[in-house]
Formats: structure tokens, sequence, C-alpha cells
């Protein structure tokens, strides 16, 4: 299991009728799936959903058990995709999550045959929507995968009694016309922090088992010519027609009115309270979202209800579309809507707005100032300044030279950087080489001090994206994949592909025991036991199965010197085939949460903990920070120089250090300067090791007045 | 709509992972509902490491009469700039991007930083000195905020063995800004629950800190001058060479001579510092004629006085094997680590000779043989040098480093004094003359040893831009605009370790020639040093 626990998330998990559910949007959609009920469950992991995984799988005994629910954490999006398989016949709800657009991608092959055949049961996939500020991915927007297979995209309104409904309605729109539904959480919206009133979490009346007892095949259902030209008819004659008719009838998109006649706004539920904001912001609305302006709230993102959005349009002069990302595909489709039905009313969206990015208040307030000074004649005609936004001055700009980039980094202690360190050390002795990298904590190589790594083409894809330079050179390039995109795909898609195709590069992969950049979960070759998941199968034996002759495995990656002999063997051995490096060592935040708890219970206990740190010799230190550029890490950190006689700030480690020993193996491996010392604490100290200790100090302390006798007899510290 | 901001507080918290932002948030949330007020927190927090800045962003709204379960605010879920209320920074640069992002109004914000500083990889791995400027910070503050407060929060948190987030909540609370009484803000630690005592006192801490409004305490530190050092004692040769100083210098010089004086002995002794006081002396009369009798404030030996000081300090086995076992810095590291002497605690030290600085410690002649004589040179190789790991807290470690502590009085017989005095020789003596044909470039040259840094192949890297830029400076002779020419290379060479920067620009003064390669990558140890004794020699 992953090393935090989620115990007191799945308390509230408990929720009955009536009772205030507290907590962040994710957690509320999780307890929105068992309101709902959901026979299985699954995904992978990734911010901003992870939580909802992390919260059901510590959720096993205390509820899922209990209602026959089968939570499973899926190998990749795919494998989740594929999951909702167990909706095409029976009439079972399913749920996968996965971060989106990346996950989406991977998945879509299998959604693309599931959306093909269409579904008996309520299959709901949460998209974790990782778009604008706080992605960690390439901006797209997952809307492209909902219209070209016909999957139905919810984005409901940012607050917690929306998102719950959205949830519960998507199940029986998927029913209502046998349909997957996507449902989008945009970051902030999963991270927010609200309340709903819960009601009784709802048991399934058909079970996974009773399936397995009375199994059913549809040759119909299945994705294979012929039936797959009838799913296309399907689709759009019958599904879309059962969805529309359902999404009006249960009224799922939203009309707000507003005192003009001659304008509105049309938005996704996700922007709603950005608009609102903007709105306030400008004098037509208040704080309880009473507008001026009419709204039609879009919780539906696809398909479009034309009669909806036609009667909204009717007899005003003009409306802005407010919708995030690009391609503007909801404008796209009203603009092909407005002409077919001959409506006249002028439709803005990008024409006002930004074409990409987030749609923040501020870029949606002035959207709608410049929609409303044009398109109406009394409305903010002489806004020039938004309001508020104060001229800014002189000093402000200067910021901008002094304020630095604070990029994500490895933690302190990180086990991936000193593998990093001994890459930079080889590439010293080596010039530069090719480096293919991957998704992960690794992938922080490539910001300084490290700069290790050319391209990253998708999880556990590396290894595969090194596979053009499969030809005979002196410098192989380098392949970097994590254990998380290892098994995601990365052993057959990497390794394998190299082995079969013979080549001769290096993949090293870090072997942290879980997925690391996700929140810590385990996966196939986590060392610690668990008692759902089958853990402890070695990355190696995997490689050697698909065929890999040459494979070392690094048990300790602080040893920098070992990681850069392997390194030099590994780029200059020929001819076997590719060469494989698995560098392991637990990830460092678990690695302290596990080891904090245990060292206060020992400690209490009366036993012997030690802890250790490091520190540097400020008299020693020249202040040229060579150490600095070789770890990054966030607790080696520079002050400024006690000397006066020196410019250059020293380095310095702060408390926050955890004693990995990284700093002093690049003392050996790099040859830098002397002013590195670990000092040990011990705690509960037995006897001998007190005696002794006492022993050696009243030498070494005589020792020391006798060498201060001689700054005594020179007055050195006398300075004035 | 300025009523509604009456019943609305935003909150911008801006945190870097581990500071506790997100307890903060919730602390603040949970006062709010625990008043009834509406409340709404969210961040986007990103991925799970521990760096990188996150914000969190709260709004807090009265309840007001008609409120029901379906007639409530709508709260937003993204700061809009001019319209926070109070923004939160738990770094002092976190303040900065605030206000960059337009968080922090003069008519509305209170803006509450903590004053210390949580450095950027790029502040940190610069070769120079490239740690951003907090004045600037503290000046726009006070022009954007309502009201600046700010103080070292992180400080203050560990004196009270706190974090810095309970401090932050103690400011709030300090600064008036929420309508919620002491018993809210205090109600609300002791519902988190953990480490509920210690939070207590750094909210106490803070909020009184905050009370008083303190402007940020000495914004700009000014850096210690180093002021003269007063011989108290008695050795009349020490008293003797001081009077000589106090003679020579103008007052303007003296503090720094004595300085130097003092280093010297603690280096090495008396006759170490003699010769310091001699070579300035030189120096001086040299500069009194090229300055026209200190018209310029004898700017060159000021520079001088420093550059050759901290050159002549120089750091090898024997001096760090001095600094190591000294009592002080026992005691240092005692206090860093938050223990007492008696305390069972263990220092182990790295370290990593190579051949070159074991052979440095020889008397010269034998240490260049050693060098030159391949088998000599890996029997000692195999004896002393490679990585060690020592224990000054263990007998046997701290006997060994404190004997060689003890070879101080033959330094001077030493290769690496040799090696040393010859190159302080040489840069003294084109700074002689270079003094004498063009004063500014002789600035220049007079700063120039402050390339050289570090240990081992750090140093190595230091000297070898040393030297291609001496050179340059030889060749520059005579040319108006030499001394910024050279300021430029200067700077090239602080750009990256490989110095590809530096090669660039001496390539562009067709001086390309002058930029050495390193002493071998893969060659083994004893022809490397031998290359190094040449390059020495130079």
């Amino acid at each position: 299991m992953a090393e935090r626990s989620f115990k007191s998330e799945v308390k509230k998990l408990h929720a009955g009728d009536g009772e205030v559910f507290h907590g962040e949007g994710i957690l509320a959609v999780t307890k929105a799936l068992l309101q709902s009920g959901v026979s299985y469950v699954g995904g992978y992991q990734g911010s901003p959903i992870s939580h909802l995984m992390d919260v059901l799988a510590d959720a096993r005994e205390e509820i899922l058990d209990d209602m026959g629910i089968h939570f499973e954490t899926s190998a990749s999006e795919a494998t989740a995709a594929a999951m909702l398989s167990a909706s095409v016949h029976y009439p079972l709800r399913g749920a996968v999550t996965w971060k989106s657009t990346v996950g989406t991608n991977v998945a879509s092959d299998a959604l693309a045959n599931l959306a093909s055949g269409g579904v008996t049961g309520g299959a709901v996939i949460i998209i974790g929507e990782d778009y604008g500020e706080g992605s960690s991915i390439m901006q797209e927007r997952t809307h492209a995968f909902a219209m070209k297979s016909h999957i139905w995209l919810l984005d409901p309104r940012p607050n917690l009694p929306s998102i719950v409904d959205a949830v519960e309605k998507s199940f029986e729109l998927s029913e209502a016309s046998h349909t997957p539904v996507m449902l989008q959480m945009r970051i902030r919206a999963c991270h927010v922090h609200g309340q709903f009133v819960a009601r009784d979490n709802r048991k399934a009346e058909f079970s996974l088992q009773d399936a397995l007892q009375n199994p059913k095949r549809d040759l119909s259902r299945l994705v294979l010519p012929p039936a797959t030209f009838l799913h296309e008819r399907e689709k759009i004659e019958a599904r879309l027609p059962a969805a529309i008719e359902f999404i009006k009838a249960q009224e799922l998109n939203e009309f707000f009115p507003g005192s003009r006649e001659d304008v509105g706004i049309i938005l996704q539920g996700g922007s709603y309270n950005t608009v609102i904001r903007a709105l306030e912001h400008l004098g037509l609305a208040d704080a309880y979202g009473q507008s001026q302006i009419p709204l039609y709230v879009m919780n539906v993102a696809f398909p479009l209800i034309d009669d909806e959005l036609l009667r909204f349009a009717q007899g005003k002069s003009a409306v802005l579309l407010v919708e995030e990302g690009n391609p503007e595909f909801i404008e796209h489709e009203l603009h092909t809507l407005f002409a077919r039905a001959g409506c006249k009313t002028l439709l803005q969206g990008k024409a006002v707005l930004p074409r990409v990015g987030e749609y923040t208040t501020d870029v949606v307030k002035a959207g709608i100032r410049n929609f409303l000074q044009a398109q109406t004649t009394d409305l903010l005609q002489h806004e020039t300044a938004l309001s508020f936004v104060p001229a800014r001055p002189l000093s402000l700009e200067a910021l901008s030279e002094v304020v630095p980039a604070r990029p994500a980094g490895f933690c302190t202690g990180c086990p991936e950087r000193p593998i990093f360190s001994a890459i930079k050390l080889l590439q010293k002795e080596r010039g530069d080489f090719h480096i293919s990298c991957d998704i992960g904590c690794h992938l922080f190589s490539i910001l300084p001090p490290f700069n290790l790594g050319a391209t990253t083409m998708g999880y556990g894809l590396g290894s595969a994206s090194a596979s053009a330079f499969n030809v005979s050179s002196d410098k192989p390039a380098i392949s970097i994949m994590g254990d998380g995109g290892f098994w995601h795909n990365g052993l057959t898609s990497g390794v394998g592909n190299a082995v079969f195709n013979k080549s001769d590069g290096v993949n090293l992969i870090i072997d942290n025991a879980y997925t690391a950049a996700t929140g810590g979960q385990d996966i196939l070759s986590s060392r610690a036991a668990n008692a759902n998941l089958a853990t402890n199968n070695p990355i190696s034996r995997a490689v050697e199965g698909v065929g890999v002759k040459w494979v070392r495995t690094l048990t300790r990656t602080y040893d920098v010197s070992a990681m850069l002999k392997t390194l030099r063997e590994a780029v200059s051995t020929k001819g076997q085939g590719p060469k494989v490096i698995v560098a392991q060592s637990e990830c460092m935040l678990n690695l302290q949460r596990r080891e904090k708890r245990n060292k206060r219970a020992d400690l209490k206990a009366g036993k012997r903990v030690s802890e250790a740190r490091f520190a540097i010799d400020e008299q020693t230190c020249t202040g040229d920070r060579a150490c600095i550029r070789l770890s990054g890490c966030p607790s080696l950190t520079v002050k400024e120089n006690p000397d006066p006689w020196r410019s250059d700030p020293v380095t310095r480690i702060d408390n926050s250090c955890v004693g990995c020993g990284l700093c002093g193996e690049n003392v050996h491996a790099d040859i830098l300067c002397p002013s590195f010392v670990r000092v040990e604490v011990v705690r509960n100290a037995g006897r001998w090791e007190t005696f002794r200790r006492r022993l050696s100090q009243s030498v070494i302390r005589r020792l020391q007045k006798r060498a201060q006798r001689r700054h005594e007899i020179y007055q050195l510290d006398g300075a004035a | 709509m300025k009523t509604l901001d009456k019943q609305r507080f935003n909150i911008a918290i801006t945190a870097m992972g581990g500071q506790g932002g997100g307890v903060l948030a919730d602390w603040i949330v949970g006062m709010a509902e625990a008043a009834n007020w509406h409340a709404q927190t969210t961040s986007v927090p990103g991925v799970a490491q521990r760096t990188g800045a996150t914000i969190y962003y709260l709004e807090l709204f009265r309840p007001q009469p008609g409120d029901t379960d379906t007639r409530r605010p709508v709260l937003s879920l993204s700061p809009a700039s001019g319209d926070v209320d109070l923004v939160v920074a738990a770094e002092l640069m976190e303040a900065g991007r605030a206000m960059q992002r337009g968080f922090v109004t003069p008519d509305r914000t209170t803006l509450i930083a903590s004053s210390h500083r949580a450095y950027a990889v790029a502040e940190k791995e610069s070769m120079g000195n490239a740690i951003a400027n907090s004045e600037s910070v503290h000046v726009t503050a006070a022009q954007m905020a309502r009201r600046y407060i700010c103080f070292d929060m992180a400080a203050l948190a560990e004196q009270c063995r706190s974090v810095v987030s309970a401090v932050l909540f103690g400011a709030i609370h300090g600064s008036g800004v929420l309508p919620f009484g002491r018993e809210d803000f205090e109600q609300a630690i002791r519902r988190g629950g953990v480490g509920v005592e210690a939070s207590l006192a750094a909210f106490a801490a803070g909020a009184a800190q905050a009370e008083a409004n303190r402007k940020p305490e000495n914004p700009v530190v000014p850096r210690a001058v180093a002021e003269g050092w007063h011989y108290r004692g008695q050795d009349a040769g020490i008293r003797q060479l001081l009077a000589l100083v106090e003679r020579d210098f103008t007052p303007a010089l003296r503090p720094l001579l004595q300085e130097g004086v003092r280093r010297m002995l603690d280096h090495s002794d008396l006759r170490y510092a003699k010769r310091y006081v001699q070579r300035m002396q030189r120096l001086l009369a040299l500069e009194t004629e090229a300055d026209d009798l200190g018209g310029k404030g004898w700017r060159c030996s000021a520079i001088a006085a420093r550059t050759l000081g901290l050159w002549m300090a120089y750091e090898d086995t024997i001096r760090v094997a001095d600094i190591k076992t000294r009592s002080q810095r026992f005691e240092r590291l005692y206090d860093e680590v938050g223990i007492d002497a008696d305390q069972v605690s263990h220092f182990t030290e790295f370290m990593h000779p190579r051949l070159e600085e074991v052979a440095e410690t020889l008397p010269a002649g034998l240490g260049r043989w050693v060098l030159r004589t391949r088998w000599a040179g890996r029997l000692l190789e195999a004896m002393f040098a490679g990585p060690k790991k020592l224990s000054t807290q263990s007998l046997c470690g701290f006997v060994s480093l404190y004997l060689v502590a003890q070879l101080r009085p033959l330094r001077r017989f030493s290769l690496r004094d040799a090696i040393e005095q010859t190159q302080i020789d040489a840069w003294l003596e084109q700074l002689e003359r270079t003094l004498v044909a063009d004063y500014d470039l002789g600035c220049e040259v007079a700063a120039l040893p402050e390339l050289i840094k570090g240990y081992s192949k750090t140093r190595e890297r230091g000297l070898r831009s040393f030297r291609a830029i001496s050179a340059a400076a030889r060749a520059f002779h005579g040319r108006p605009d030499a001394s910024d020419l050279l300021g430029r290379l200067k700077a090239a060479a602080l750009q990256s370790e490989e110095g590809s920067e530096l090669a660039a620009a001496l390539q562009r003064h067709q001086l390309g020639h002058l930029f050495e390669p390193l002493p071998g990558k893969q060659q083994d140890g004893a022809s490397c040093a031998a290359q190094y004794v040449d390059a020495a020699a130079r």
C-alpha cells in the first residue's frame, strides 16, 4: 500500500442520507460513485484524480467488500477503459478514471471500441482535465475524443452539489442512451473544498457474480463488420436522440434568466464560477450569481442540445460563447447550427476571447467587456480600464528581473538525483549523449542543474523513443524510464522492442518502488508486502524474460561511483543487445513517512535511535558551489559568505536534510571539496557507546586546548 | 459592489511544498466554517514533489439573511487581479511573484510575507553571486500593498520549534484583516490536533510581531566591512609588524592590512605575515607612483590586500586538517544540529585527496619527484589518495588529522607552497607592470584571483580561467578599453564550469589559443599529475 494512509477520508465515504459531507471535489465524486450503485471501479492514478484511486484503495475492507464493489488499480488507462466492457452486456454500473488528455490518449483504442458497440449498464469515465495553471502535460482538450467516438461529455458547475448530481446523472444518461459518458473535472474543481448533502450508498442489484453465472453474448455489440456499420448508424439515429431526450427531460443544462433581452452568454459548466465573478467585477452580477445577462450553462458539453441553444439565442442580437481551450469545437458547431436554422443572432467566442490558455477571471472579464461594448449601446461603454486593475508602477516591472523561476524538482534526499549526478559525470568524461526521457519524477533531470534529456514522448515510451538511434556508434543513446512507465507499457513498447530489433542502446530504469510522481502508489515491482496486490516482481526478471542479456541491478542509487562505473560499462559494451540498468532505491517521501513513524516509536520505547544529516564547514567552503551544480537538492542551499573578504555565497545545508548521503558520494565521485561532514546524532545511546565517546572526547578536548593555546598567544580572535 | 467586499474575504496563500500551506488553508477554512461562514479553498498542487510553489486560494463569505441550501454565494476558484484582500507568502520571492501576478493592489490587499529566502536553483547553482535582491521586493511591496507585514517567520518558527504556517496564521490574526477573534484562531489550531502546543506558541509569536506591524527588520543587511584587527598580545614580532603597517599604510588601507596579518598568522606564522606585508609594501609604492599619490584612493592596493591575502592563505591539506580539528568548529556543528557536546554524535568527514594533494604536502623536491616517477606516484596514491571517510570524533580519525595540522611550520618547504608562491609572484609581477601602464586594467588584474576557488578539479578550472584572462590582459595592453574587456572576460568565465563562454569570448578577440584544455580526462593519475606540475610552473 502507498505509505500515505487515507483512512480518515474513507470514513467520510460512509455518510448517509442527509449528512453533510465536507471534502475535496474529487472525494465528492468518489462518494457519488458509491451513491450511484457502481459494481466496479478502475483507473490509473495521476494528478488531479489520484485521490479517487487512493481513497478507494484504502476503502476495500471497510466499504467496497461489503458493497460487492470490485476496485482495481489498472495497469494503464487502456486497461481501465477495457474494464468498462463489463457494462456492454450486463446491467452493471462501472466507472474508471484517469488524467487527461494523456490518459485518454492511451485509452482511446478501448474507448472507441466501447463507444462503437455501446453499453447496457452505465459506464462513466471520470476525466481529470489537466489544463491550465498547474497542469503538467501538453495542453489539449478531451472534448475531441468525446466527439470522435460519440461519448457524451459532462462538464458540471464546479461546486460539490452540482458535481455529485452530475455523477449520478451520468450513469442514468449512459443507460438511457447506451453510450459511455465522460465527466470532466478541471484541476481546481478536483481540489476544491466544499460540502454537499449526502445520500445513502447504494448496493448494485445485479452483481459481478451474477454476470459470471449467467454469461451473455450479443454479436451485434461486437466491433466487427458488418456490426460496425450498424453501430455508426445507431450512434446518430438512436443513441444521440435518446441522449438529447434525457438531457432535456432532466434539465441537465441550466438557463439563468437576466434582465437583458438583447444579449446572453453561453458557457461550459466548469467556467460558471469564473464567469459570474467576472460579471460581478463588471457590475453585472451579484455575489449569489444573479446576473443581468442571461446565461445558458452547458453542464453537458457534448452533445449540444440544438433546440435549447436556439431557444436561448432567440430574440437576442448577440450571444457570447465562453469556451475554454482550442480548437473551439463548440463554437464551430454552434455556427453550423445557427446557419442551418437560419438564426440571425451574432455568435462571438474566440473573436473576443483568447484562442489559447486558461480562462481566468481576468481573461473572461476582458472578453465580456469587449463583447458588451461592441454589441450593446449602453453597457460598459466608458469602461476603458478594467475596474480594480491598478497601473503597474515601475518597481513592479523591475521585479521581473528579480523574482527567480521556481520549477518543481527532485525532493530532498530523492534517490533519483544521484543517478543524474552520475550521468552528468559520465558526460564530463565522454562528452554529451543523446538522452531520451520519460514521464515521471525523473523528468526533472531536464531542468537545472542537471540539464539532461532531449525528448519525452509519453509515459513508458522513454526507451521506445530512442529506437531510431539503433545504429552503430561509440556513444549509444541512453533512455530513461521509471518503474511506473516500465509497467505501464515500457516493458513491451521499449525493452521488448529493443531486444527484438537488436538495439545496442542503454536503458536506465529507475525503480523507486512506487509510481512516485502520482503520490507513491504501489506497482508490480513495489517491495513492500501488500495484502491486496501482488508486489515484489522484480523488473530485472521481467526484462530477462523478454530476452535482455545484459542486466545490472544497483540496489543503492546513492552510490554515485558504482552508478558511474556501471554507466561506463553500459555505454562501452557492444553487440549484446539492449543494456538494462535497474537503479533501485526507495522514494524518499515514502521512506521518510515510514521511518519517522518508526523512529518516534523507538524513541518513546527508549531504543537507540540515530539520525544523520549533513553539514558544511563554512571556513573551508570557498563558495564555488560545484556541489550544487551536481546535486540540486533543496536542502543544499546557500548563504552569504561569512568571510567578509569573499563575495560569493557559501553552500549551506539546512535542517530539512535527511542525510541521504549523496553529498558525501558526490564529494568522492567528482573529487569535490573537503567541506562536507555527516553529523550523526544518537539518542538513547547505550552505556558502552557513551563510555567510548567520553573517553575519546577527553583526549580530543585536551589536544584542542593545546592547539587553542597558539591562537591565544596570537590573540587571533581578538578582532575589535 | 464595494458593500460585497465586506461580506467576502479573498485570500491567496503562496507556499512551497513542505511549508504547510495546505495546513494553513485548512485552519482558515475550519475557522470560518466553525462560525457558519461559507468557505471554499482550492489549490493547484501539481505533482507530488515537495518543490515548486503552490497557490492556495480561499474565499470566505459571511452568512447573510436569506441564505438557503439553494441560495448560496458563488465563490471563485482562482484569484483575480485587484480582488484579493489578503496575500500570505511563506517566502519572500513568492511575495514578489504574487505582486507580479497582480494579486496585490494598493486599495485593498494586506501582504503578509516571511522575509526569509528559500533560494531557487538558478540562484544557487551560479558560479558567481546570483542571489536575488530582496530589497526590490520590499520596495515594490511598500508601493503595492495596502499594508505590508514582513518579518523572518521561518526563524520565529524555528525558535518555537514549529513550522512557518503557524507563524503566518498568527500574523494573519495580528494583521486584523479577518473579522475573527483570537479564540477562533486558536480553536482552529486545536481542532487540527497535530503539534498543537508548538503551533499555538508560534501563532502567538507571529501575532505579536504582526500587531507591532514591524517593517522588515534590516531589509538590507549591510555587509560587515572587515574591521581592523587590534592585537592585544605581547609578541614583540607581531607588534613590530603591526607598527610597520601603521607607519606605511594610509588609514583606509590599515584595517585591510591588519586583517591580512591576522589571516597569515592564523594560516602559518609571523614569517608568512611579514611576507604578506612586504608584498603589499612593494605594490603600494608602485601604486603611489602610478596613482598620483593616491588620488584614486589606493583602489588597487585595497583590492590586492584582499585577493593576495586570500590567495596566500590557500587551503592545503594542512589548512583543512587544522580547521577540521578546531574546537570552535565542533561547537558550531553541535549548534547547527541542535545538540550539546555531551550528547553522543559522530562526525564523518568526506574527503578525496588525489595524488596531487598528497604530493603537495611533501617537501617540494620530493613531491616533484613523486609526481614524475610513475611507481612512486602509484605507491603513494595507493597509500594515501582516494575517497576517504574519516571520523573526527573517534580518536584515530581526530589524531591523524591533528597530526597533519601540526605540519604547519613545515608548510613553507612543501611543494604546494612552492607552486602557490611561484604563481603569486608571477601575478604580482604582472600586476605591478600593468599598474604602471594602465591603472584601471591594473585594478582588474588585482581582482583576478577571485576566479580561483575550490579544490582539486574545481580549482584547476578556476586557475585555467585565471591564466587565460591574465594572458589576455597582457595582450590588451595599450588598448583604451582594456579594463572593460577584462571585466567582460571575467563575467564570461563565471558563466559555466566548462568555460565555453570564456573560450568563445577569447575567440572573439583572436585569443582562443590562450584557453588551455584541462589536463586529461581519462588518463591515469600520475601522468595527469605531471601535467598539473607543468601547468603550475608556467
